[in-house]
C-alpha cells in the first residue's frame, strides 16, 4: 500500500465531513446496490463515473465495496 | 502518546521549572528552527526573528493568547511542534509582505495615508497557527477535484484500502495493467496538481513532494484528539 496516500488519507480525515467531502453517513440501499453491481463486474462504464463520485463522498460506502473486493 | 518525554518536559516548563524552559530554548533547538525556516524559503533575519518570536510565545501569555506551549498534546516530537509553529508564522509573514507589495503597486492618490487602514481589522485570533494546514489541506482537497472521480476511487481501494488489482481488474474487466496505470497516473496527477496549488498559494515555500508529505504527518500528529475543525480559519 503506498505510504504517501495512507498519510493523506489520514490527515484528511482530522477535519469536519463539510470540509473534507467525505461523510461516514449510513450507505443508502441505492448506493449498496451499485456497490454490489461494482464488486460482481455487473456495472455499466456509464454509471461508473456517478457511483464513484457518491463512493468518493462517504467513507463508509468506500469500505464496504473494498470489503467486498477483498473476499474474492 | 508517543513523545511522554517531550510531554513531560513542557508541562514542567509550563509549570515554571527553569531547567525545562532552558532545555526547550536551547542553542540547538534554536538553529534546528532557524535551520528549517530557511530550507523552507525564509532569510536568515527573517529565520531569527522569527524563532525567537516562536520562544517569545511558548511560555507566556499575549495578547490574550495562552502560551504556545499549551496546545501541544505529545502527538508528535516537540521539536517537530515548534517548527510547524514558526513555519505557520512565516507563511504569514510572507503573505503580509506580497499583501503590502500589492497594495504599493496601486494608486493610491486620495486613498488613506496609512495602507494599514486598507486592511481588514486585525484579527486577534491566532490564525497564525492555521495557515499551514490549511495549505496542505486546501491544495490536496483541489488537487482531489480535479482528477477523475473513477480513477481516485481505484487508487483509495488498493493504496488505503489494501484491495488487490487483480480483484479491480476483475470487477471492471480490465487487465492488471491497465489498473496499475491508471492508479499511477491518478497518484501523479494528484502529487502534480497539488505542488502546483502550493506553489500558487504561496510561491516563496521551498517544499518538494516528500516534504509536503512529512508535513501532512507531523500536522495529522498534533491534530488526533483535537477538534480539526476549531482549529482552521472559518473565513
Amino acid at each position: 500500500m503506498d505510504s504517501n496516500f495512507q498519510t493523506i488519507h489520514h490527515f484528511l480525515q482530522a477535519f469536519a465531513p463539510e470540509i473534507s467531502g467525505r461523510s461516514s453517513d449510513a450507505v443508502t440501499a441505492e448506493l449498496e446496490a451499485g456497490i454490489q453491481r461494482f464488486a460482481a463486474g455487473d456495472l455499466e462504464e456509464s454509471s461508473l463515473n456517478q457511483l464513484s463520485r457518491d463512493l468518493l463522498a462517504n467513507e463508509k460506502a468506500m469500505e464496504r465495496l473494498a470489503s467486498l473486493l477483498n473476499g474474492r | 502518546m508517543a513523545n511522554t518525554q517531550d510531554l513531560d518536559l513542557v508541562k514542567a516548563a509550563l509549570a515554571g521549572e527553569p531547567a525545562a524552559c532552558a532545555e526547550i530554548r536551547s542553542p540547538e533547538m534554536t538553529s534546528w528552527i532557524e535551520a528549517v525556516l530557511v530550507k523552507r524559503g525564509a532569510s536568515q533575519t527573517e529565520a531569527k526573528d522569527i524563532t525567537a518570536d516562536v520562544f517569545g510565545d511558548c511560555f507566556t501569555s499575549r495578547n490574550g493568547r495562552a502560551p504556545l506551549l499549551r496546545a501541544y498534546n505529545g502527538g508528535g516530537a516537540l521539536r517537530a511542534f515548534l517548527s510547524r509553529a514558526a513555519l505557520n508564522r512565516l507563511i504569514d509573514l510572507k503573505r503580509r509582505q506580497r499583501f503590502h507589495g500589492e497594495l504599493s503597486t496601486q494608486g493610491l492618490e486620495g486613498a488613506p495615508v496609512d495602507e494599514f487602514d486598507l486592511l481588514e481589522g486585525e484579527d486577534q485570533t491566532p490564525h497564525t497557527d492555521d495557515n499551514l494546514v490549511k495549505l496542505l489541506r486546501d491544495a490536496l482537497l483541489h488537487a482531489f477535484s480535479q482528477c477523475n472521480p473513477r480513477d481516485l476511487v481505484l487508487m483509495r481501494l488498493v493504496a488505503i484500502y489494501g484491495v488487490r488489482q487483480e480483484a479491480l481488474a476483475t470487477a471492471l474487466g480490465w487487465s492488471q495493467s491497465k489498473v496499475s496505470r491508471t492508479i499511477s497516473g491518478v497518484m501523479e496527477e494528484v502529487r502534480a496538481r497539488t505542488m502546483e496549488e502550493v506553489r500558487k498559494a504561496d510561491p516563496w515555500l521551498e517544499v518538494e513532494w516528500a516534504d509536503f508529505i512529512a508535513l501532512c504527518r507531523s500536522s495529522a500528529d498534533f491534530l488526533v484528539g483535537a477538534s480539526a475543525e476549531s482549529q482552521i480559519i472559518h473565513e
